[in-house]
């Protein structure tokens, strides 16, 4: 968020203010791991997300909301699925505070939500609807939802296989979400280190497939998903007849709701191209 | 349950995934959903044969190593074996052992690189 995502957490947090509600952000946090650590014989790989936990509980006293809001999708789901086995395994919650000494316990009352399940439930899309500024006049946007956001079904924020909540939101601000293939198949993840064709040819089917549904502005919710789609339009340019924006959602709200100083500018030109009919 | 699977593979993959190779029943719906079987050297099902066997030439293959842990095979099998968790005990069988699959020290573009992706390769790649 701090770096790459950096777009996207500037935007995230405009369009929390303009919709009346304040994010702070989390103090001495650490990064999560990213991954959940799958092995069932160890904890080793929980002790991070863990504590993140902990100083969200600290942190609850002084600002009044157990509610653990994070952007990113990785970041969700390591938090979420850690604190939901803390919550439902004793042994390994009790393995946890005994390891960290330094910290108090963890309690298990933190809530770990994902931005756009607050605006859908605490905010209520209709409200979004109400402060829209701009409307998309119906410009085709393909909502990628990834993996992380939706499974595994016991973490995940909406249907695995269906997803609607980014559709629905893009309705609300006059666009017309398409549906497509891909819109929960994998980006490729951490390949892009060490394996970039893999990355390439995850892309390209991805974005083809949004392409194919004439799709003008793909949105994500993920700042891998959008480094890896965006490294794939580089390496496809050839490949790929058409354009496309490549968008974090929120930037697609902010702009919706006039906050279009805080995108950069050749979006902004683009969007009201599209937006004018004439992109 | 130890003791109570007829190869050893299989045990110490239980041990590490809480997952029972048995309840397979090869119906392939795993690799027939797996966005990465044309990278792969052996389909996800063939895996989880091969483990069902005690064939330890599967802590060679490629497959475990490109699967990314998308859950989409852990999300659709219809016997609930959470291929996911498999393929990550059969890493860190190897990762346990000191084996590391990248040399992180040898990384090109590394600047390039999001953090999100090197923190992610790091905890899967290496031990």
């Amino acid at each position: 968020m701090k770096t790459y995502g950096e777009r996207y957490e500037k935007t995230a947090l405009a369009v929390a203010k303009a919709l009346g509600f304040e994010m702070v952000e989390l103090k001495r946090w650490n990064c999560c791991g990213v991954v959940f650590g799958l092995a069932e014989d160890s904890v080793f790989h929980h002790i991070a997300p863990a504590r993140n936990l902990i100083r969200a509980q600290e942190f609850s006293r002084e600002v009044k909301t157990k509610n653990l809001v994070t952007l990113c999708s990785m970041c969700y789901h390591v938090l979420k699925r850690v604190n939901n086995l803390l919550k439902e395994d004793p042994e390994a919650l009790e393995k946890l505070n005994k390891f960290m000494d330094d910290e108090e316990d963890y309690l298990g009352e933190i809530n770990v939500l994902h931005y756009l399940t607050v605006l859908r439930d605490d905010i209520g899309f209709q409200k979004i609807a109400e402060k829209v500024k701009k409307q998309l006049n119906g410009v085709k946007v393909a909502c990628y939802y990834g993996c992380m956001l939706v499974k595994p079904r016991d973490t995940g924020i909406d249907d695995p296989e269906d997803p609607t909540i980014m559709d629905d939101l893009v309705e609300v601000l006059g666009g017309e979400p398409i549906d497509y293939p891909f819109k929960t198949e994998c980006c490729g993840a951490y390949h892009v280190v060490n394996n970039a064709e893999v990355i390439k040819e995850r892309a390209i089917k991805i974005i083809q497939g949004a392409l194919n549904r004439e799709a003008k502005i793909i949105v994500t919710t993920c700042p891998l998903c959008h480094y890896n789609l965006e490294k794939g339009l580089e390496m496809a340019r050839k490949e790929l007849k058409e354009k496309v924006i490549l968008l974090y959602f929120t930037e697609l709200l902010a702009f919706s709701l006039g906050l279009e100083n805080l995108i950069e500018k050749e979006i902004v030109e683009e969007l009201t191209k599209l937006v004018r009919g004439d992109g | 349950m130890e003791g109570v699977f007829p190869n050893e593979l299989a045990e110490k993959v239980f041990q590490i995934s809480g997952q029972n190779v048995y309840a397979c029943y090869q119906c392939g719906k795993c690799s027939g959903s797996c966005p990465f079987t044309s990278n792969m050297d052996l389909l996800p099902n063939v895996v989880i044969h091969k483990i069902q066997l005690g064939d330890e030439s599967v802590l060679l293959a490629k497959t475990p190593w490109i699967c990314a842990a998308c859950f989409t095979c852990s999300v659709r099998c219809p016997r609930d074996v959470d291929i996911s968790k498999i393929m990550e005990a059969l890493r860190l069988i190897t990762l346990r052992r000191g084996i590391d699959r990248i040399n992180l020290r040898k990384l090109k573009n590394v600047e390039e690189l999001p953090t999100i992706a090197l923190v992610a390769a790091s905890r899967k790649l290496t031990g």
